[in-house]
């Protein structure tokens, strides 16, 4: 009778006790992870002229820990030719003394002209992530349509930072300028 | 020649009467070995006794049948979620109420309390074969649940349980896919949500799971992208992310709706906005989490 009498009680109760609640991924930063394979790809469209010796740096200037992260992380299994990844993360662009590519976090854009007067003609690829600043000398500049992230490229900043760029990455661009 | 026809109709009458009244005695002696615990003997008994067409029409036959069942399942099967005892004891037992359709079973309410009693060890089993592989067995309990509630309860809500069946079925699949992402895992979690959504689509815990498995797949995308995936592959990546994170949002916001202080529902709104490049509902979600945070 008690087992009668308990199972009644279980019958009426416990159906919600078996439900599973299910679990974010929220660590994935997926920009991140989207920026870091573009600017991997890009590696390969540039060539860079006269910055080819030691490590393949790729500087970020500015707060982004998910994308230091995931440049890390790249890092450790991809290298650029024959040289080995380095990532680097400043707030001031007068700690940067050299390096291959150079991300200017968005709140940093304003140090922009500082960049490129620095590093004009010395081989560093400057990525932007704020709406028209591949206009105002961004090599590339990162921007958001229709939901994805795609990206701007301005052949005469290229030109003019020193770097040779393939002609198959104009038709991947969303916007070229000269 | 007449006198002769007579003797041989109360011969036969005589045969017939104490035929049935046999097979009565068989259900009576049944009825007095499952009371004195003598369960084997009894099924022998009843088993025999529903053999004979007679009283195979008659609701105490089953219902004894029911009962000695019910017992040997008891003390024999009791962690079989497939028992065949206890489907004996439901279909004898069923079988006894269909058999009283003017109510006339002085025991009738002994015979639905036992049938309450199956049909909740079926109910109950329903967890114990709660994985990947035994779902099937749950859902064939679900069904007999079901079968018998709807006999003996008119407010038995059959969609409401049917809800509650794949709901859990679907959550247990998409626990198991979190853990394993496996496609296979992926299409049932899908399947019983959206079975569930179908009987209620009104409750946060669905579209808050299914909102979820949306989500979680549209970052599984991204999160499985070599980092070398060719330039002209990588806004393919992105569309197959991005339509799904469209298919979680509509889910997520309803369950932000229905229960709005459930911070984990505000912190995948806030990643949905995230993947879906949206800054400022973004900003607007992360804000209300940390708000609820603080709290």
């Amino acid at each position: 009778m008690r087992k009668f009498i308990f199972l009644l009680i279980a019958f009426l109760t416990l159906s919600t006790d078996w439900v599973e609640y299910p679990l974010l991924q929220q660590k994935e930063d997926t920009q991140a992870k989207i920026k870091a394979a573009y600017i991997y790809n890009f590696t390969k469209y540039f060539e860079w002229i006269n910055n080819k010796e030691g490590n393949f740096t790729i500087t970020i200037l500015g707060e982004n820990a998910g994308l230091v992260g995931e440049l890390s992380n790249m890092a450790k299994t991809k290298m650029v030719g024959s040289q080995k990844i380095e990532i680097k993360n400043h707030q001031l662009i007068n700690e940067i003394d050299k390096s291959n590519i150079l991300f200017i976090t968005p709140d940093k854009s304003p140090l922009l002209a500082d960049a490129l007067v620095k590093f004009k003609g010395k081989g560093v690829l400057i990525i932007t992530d704020k709406q028209g600043l591949a206009k105002i000398g961004a090599t590339i500049n990162f921007i958001i349509e229709e939901n994805r992230q795609k990206f701007e490229l301005n052949k005469g900043a290229a030109a003019k930072a020193g770097l040779n760029v393939g002609s198959s990455i104009e038709k991947l661009a969303a916007n070229v300028f000269n | 020649m007449k006198g002769l026809k007579n003797i041989s109709f109360y011969l036969l009458l005589s045969m017939a009467i104490s035929n049935g009244f046999a097979q009565m005695i068989k259900v009576e002696k049944a009825m007095d070995l499952y009371g004195a615990k003598k369960l084997d003997s009894a099924k022998t008994i009843i088993d025999e006794a529903i053999q004979n067409p007679e009283s195979a029409k008659d609701y105490q036959t089953w219902m004894v049948r029911g009962y000695v069942y019910k017992e040997l399942y008891k003390a024999n099967e009791s962690k079989n979620p497939a028992s065949p005892l206890r489907d004996s004891s439901a279909v004898s037992l069923v079988q006894s109420i269909q058999l009283d359709a003017d109510g006339k079973n002085p025991q009738r309410d002994k015979v639905i309390q036992s049938l309450k009693y199956i049909a909740a060890s079926y109910h109950n089993d329903i967890n114990k074969t709660l994985d990947t592989v035994g779902y099937k067995q749950a859902l064939i309990n679900s069904d007999k649940h079901k079968a018998i509630m709807k006999l003996i309860d008119p407010a038995f809500d059959e969609k409401k349980y049917n809800y509650e069946v794949y709901s859990t079925i679907g959550s247990m699949f998409e626990k198991w896919y979190e853990q394993k992402t496996s496609k296979i895992l992926l299409d049932m979690a899908k399947t019983y949500l959206l079975k569930a959504y179908e009987m209620n689509n009104n409750t946060d815990f669905i579209n808050k799971n299914l909102g979820v498995l949306y989500y979680n797949q549209a970052v599984d995308i991204i999160k499985k992208m070599d980092y070398d995936v060719p330039l002209d592959q990588l806004p393919v990546y992105q569309d197959q992310s991005i339509k799904l994170g469209q298919q979680s949002l509509p889910y997520l916001l309803k369950a932000n709706q229905i229960n709005p202080s459930d911070k984990s529902v505000i912190e995948g709104l806030a990643g949905i906005y995230y993947l879906l490049n949206d800054t400022e509902k973004y900003n607007e979600y992360k804000k209300k989490f940390e708000e609820l945070n603080k709290q």
